[in-house]
């Protein structure tokens, strides 16, 4: 069916150009997931560390002050690593976020360029049409 | 040639499924985001709690504390993980949605593809007849525009004629047997009246009726048509002349002219007239003016022509009853192009605001 519209110089081109832009897109998309996730595996262990350091801040707090071992000190210890698990959430669900969004920008791209190929071919195939009934009727005379 | 708009269809129906092919695909990349950044986020909970208990253990923590340091280090992780979900489950819905519209977008190109091949059939018959008409003739007829026109009151003036003859002849024959008719009445009569007729040649009679019917029937034809806009009569000729043209293509090739165009018509048929188009005669151009007595003179006499004609053909005094005189001059103007010409009118009447009796 599709071979019906060959004849059309604008489709075809259209049809050479929509291989290259789709890849290019797809290639773009990767890249982008590519970038966030290792962002996020670069991020995690600084996250830990930075958390480590800022544990040991406060163990040695409470240990100048006599209170090593008393309940405070753990609660301290336990909202210290609320916060990380703040920070290390916020990262990872971010990250998800732009993976998504990558994701679902490359399926509107390749949605717009498909809509495009059918208002081509709709195109093609009405000049086609139109042409070959002109050339009908002056091929009649 | 519908190949080309099946072939339309069909990449209409291939790009619907690609799309939902993708959106698939897509749907499952971002949903797998979600899925790992979830399970990501339970690991670092579980490590976490597990870490932070093993500490306290070491230090010597009461038992009855660790359920509140639990609770206090999971409930961030706990939060991102129901706001992950809650994200996962927007955007599945957002590009449900958005697949929604795009599936509807490539029905409805499909939909198109008969649609345009329609529209684009009717413009092909119209350049067929137009080509046709300016080339060889509808149906090969060899008949030109011209003549097409001109077949519409040719067509109405020999009906008319056909109709004149018949009737003429049916006079004639009627005559000599209604003569005959009363001649015998009269002499059944005696000749003084007073006894009533007692036989009539009625066949004779009846078929002058007929015919003297059938020619006013004729005539009343031909005043309609010529009473018609030229371009419906047009229509007309070419629709009786060839049927298979349909009212639409007829429409196309003799269309309505514009109000430009009428107004350029009438301009034309006053000039034709020697008249302008306010129906004043037009003069012979003014004498040369040299300067001399006599020239002055000459001119002068000119502008007193030229007015008084213009006054005489006006017949009015004031703009309102020239407008009423000249729509009732010209009763073929329609009341678009009376009002463009009778409004150009107006600089004879310099006081005079309305056109009365004239609606758009």
């Amino acid at each position: 069916m599709a071979d019906a519209l060959g004849q059309s110089p604008a489709y075809l081109a259209y049809l050479r150009s929509l291989g290259v832009t789709d890849a290019n897109d797809a290639a773009g998309t990767q890249t982008g997931v590519d970038t966030v996730q290792r962002r996020t595996a670069t991020m995690l262990p600084r996250i830990a560390e930075q958390g480590a350091i800022s544990r040991e801040g406060i163990s040695g707090n409470y240990e100048s002050r006599g209170l090593y071992r008393s309940g405070q000190h753990e609660v301290s210890l336990a909202r210290q690593r609320a916060g990380e698990g703040q920070q290390v959430g916020d990262l990872q669900s971010g990250g998800a976020d732009q993976i998504a969004l990558l994701q679902a920008t490359l399926v509107q791209q390749r949605a717009a360029r498909q809509r495009q190929l059918v208002e081509q071919a709709l195109n093609a195939a009405n000049g086609l049409y139109a042409q070959s009934g002109t050339d009908a009727l002056l091929g009649g005379y | 040639m519908a190949d080309q708009f099946a072939a339309a269809q069909a990449a209409a129906a291939d790009q619907k499924r690609a799309l939902l092919a993708a959106m698939a695909t897509g749907g499952t990349a971002a949903a797998d985001a979600y899925k790992a950044a979830q399970a990501d986020t339970s690991a670092a909970r579980q490590s976490a709690v597990q870490g932070a208990l093993a500490a306290a253990a070491q230090r010597g923590a009461p038992a009855e504390l660790q359920s509140q340091l639990q609770a206090t280090i999971s409930a961030p992780f706990d939060r991102q993980n129901a706001n992950l979900s809650q994200a996962a489950a927007s955007r599945a819905a957002d590009m449900a949605q958005r697949g929604t519209a795009d599936a509807a977008y490539f029905d409805q190109a499909s939909a198109a593809a008969p649609v345009m091949r329609a529209a684009t059939d009717h413009l092909l018959a119209i350049r067929r007849a137009q080509y046709n008409l300016a080339h060889q003739g509808f149906g090969g007829t060899g008949k030109s525009e011209a003549e097409i026109k001109a077949a519409a009151v040719g067509k109405a003036s020999h009906d008319l004629a056909a109709a004149d003859a018949e009737a003429a002849a049916a006079h004639k024959a009627s005559t000599p047997l209604a003569e005959d008719a009363m001649g015998a009445a009269h002499r059944l009569m005696g000749g003084d009246g007073s006894t009533p007729v007692q036989s009539v040649d009625r066949p004779a009679l009846d078929a002058a009726n007929a015919a003297e019917h059938k020619r006013a029937a004729a005539q009343a034809a031909l005043d309609q048509a010529n009473a018609m806009p030229v371009h419906e009569r047009n229509q007309q000729a070419a629709l009786s002349l060839f049927p298979r043209l349909g009212p639409d293509l007829a429409a196309g090739i003799f269309p309505e002219p514009t109000l430009a165009q009428r107004v350029a018509e009438a301009r034309l048929q006053a000039e034709a007239a020697n008249v302008d188009e306010f129906g004043v005669p037009r003069l012979p151009a003014a004498p040369p003016a040299d300067g001399s007595a006599a020239a002055v003179k000459a001119s002068a006499d000119y502008d007193t022509g030229v007015t008084s004609a213009r006054n005489a053909a006006l017949g009015a005094k004031t703009y309102d009853e020239w407008v009423k005189a000249f729509a009732a001059a010209n009763p073929d103007l329609d009341n678009a192009t009376l009002i463009a010409i009778v409004t150009d009118g107006k600089k004879f009447f310099p006081t005079s605001t309305s056109i009365p009796g004239l609606a758009p």
